[in-house]
């Protein structure tokens, strides 16, 4: 609302955020097929929770947190899986994201613990 | 064709009272719960424990089988899954985490357990489930009058659970659920302890969320991690909207429509030879269009919220016909 007082065209601006959102998780989808070499209808469910993980353990709004949280949470998945049962390697991402939740819910590398409004 | 309606009616009714329990939790207090469907397992699995056989070691693994009488299972199925409820509210619900952030926490939260549940062989026999349940009074009764018996009883829980609801809804403890719901700030400074409401609600959802799984294992005599997906919260959550959030008919009617029309009378199609899945797949079509429609052209649901009349009326009557929701949350009439 503040925005658009101020002259900013709000549904412009939410749309070019949809088109490079759209872009860049399809870029990532090109970087996941070409690794893995198969791909289905189902993989992509199983990647949004972590990357919610991975957004919130960084702190929103924070590129630089948003990547250290993606290689957080992505090395949790691949030791955990290591060390115990490769079926839990996403529980314990889950459970480090409900930990940062509920102890720094603003994530790991905000500057300030704000209130977690949404 | 008569089984076929009796069946279609019980499973209606496990619905019925999903869907009531997630519309307090929703409807009414503004909990998006994606956990919901957590509690129904509890529920089931509790049942299962109490009521169910004991385990044989090598295939069947499960924590333990008491062979005890039905309405032992459903005190428990409902004890347990309100302690659950309680829990998952108390962390859910207890830090302030507001909108997005409380869906993704009760989302993480079903699939961790979802996750826990169907590998753990130890807890619930992992992915093949609880088998062998026995159905309820006795073993005397045929198939076909058992499932007329059955469909009585749970029709009567199922009024029970209805005249709870909307008892509830329209009592002053509704009223501020409601205004919880509207502007929790608001609450606060009228002195209610937000948590404390939200936390029963959660914990009133969770109960009868348990109860219909408990009722739904007793029917089916098996339960397994397949049941229990995202993918039923959310089923549940677009009756909720379809039928109207907040409004204890309107949610009954959208899980009428929805588990009658969609989900039991496509079955009766015939199937393409070509294309089996056919039908499944149209199914999962055109449940969530009929969401997105419904969100597009009538968002507050076919049946929308109608507030109950006040029984003292604030002093500007027509104002509180435009604005239905803060007028209704006046606190002066709360007590």
């Amino acid at each position: 609302m503040l925005a658009r007082v101020n002259g900013i065209k709000a549904n412009r601006v939410l749309w070019q955020t949809w088109v490079m959102v759209g872009a860049l998780a399809g870029l990532a989808g090109v970087a996941l097929a070409t690794t893995s070499g198969t791909f289905n209808n189902q993989l992509g469910f199983n990647y949004m929770l972590v990357t919610f993980a991975a957004i919130i353990v960084g702190g929103l709004g924070k590129i630089h947190g948003a990547l250290a949280g993606a290689l957080i949470i992505g090395m949790v998945t691949e030791i955990s899986g290591y060390y115990l049962s490769s079926g839990y390697k996403q529980v314990f991402a889950l459970l480090l994201l409900l930990v940062v939740l509920l102890l720094r819910p603003s994530g790991l590398f905000a500057t300030s613990a704000t209130e977690t409004r949404a | 064709m008569i089984q076929f309606s009796l069946t279609s009616l019980i499973f209606l009714g496990f619905q019925v009272i999903l869907v009531l329990g997630l519309n307090v939790q929703f409807g009414l207090t503004g909990i998006l719960n994606l956990a919901f469907i957590v509690f129904y397992a509890a529920g089931a699995y509790t049942a299962g424990v109490i009521t169910g056989p004991a385990p044989k070691p090598p295939g069947l693994r499960h924590i333990a089988g008491w062979n005890m009488p039905f309405y032992v299972g459903i005190a428990g199925a409902m004890l347990v899954a309100g302690v659950l409820a309680a829990l998952v509210g108390a962390i859910a619900l207890g830090r302030r985490l507001r909108g997005s952030y409380l869906a993704i926490t009760t989302l993480v939260v079903a699939v961790v357990l979802l996750s826990v549940v169907s590998q753990e062989q130890g807890l619930f026999d992992g992915n093949l489930g609880l088998l062998g349940v026995p159905v309820p009074f006795g073993r005397g009764l045929s198939n076909d009058v058992f499932a007329y018996v059955y469909a009585c009883f749970v029709l009567v829980v199922v009024a029970l659970c209805f005249i709870v609801c909307e008892w509830l809804r329209r009592s002053p403890y509704g009223r501020i659920l409601r205004l919880i719901r509207e502007d929790d700030v608001a609450a606060s400074v009228f002195g209610y302890n937000v948590f404390k409401f939200k936390l029963v609600a959660f914990i009133f959802g969770g109960v009868l969320a348990g109860l219909s799984g408990c009722l739904t294992i007793f029917y089916v005599g098996s339960f397994s991690p397949g049941g229990w997906g995202v993918g039923e919260t959310l089923f549940t959550l677009t009756c909720v909207f379809v039928g109207g959030a907040g409004s204890t008919t309107g949610v009954v009617l959208g899980a009428s429509v929805i588990s009658l029309v969609f989900v039991q009378l496509t079955s009766l199609l015939p199937t393409l030879q070509s294309n089996p899945s056919l039908i499944l797949v149209a199914r999962g079509m055109l449940i969530p269009l009929l969401l997105i429609l419904v969100l597009r052209f009538k968002p507050t649901g076919v049946l929308p919220e109608r507030l109950p009349r006040l029984a003292y009326p604030p002093d500007r009557p027509n104002l509180s016909r435009e604005t239905p929701a803060t007028a209704s949350a006046d606190p002066r009439s709360a007590t």
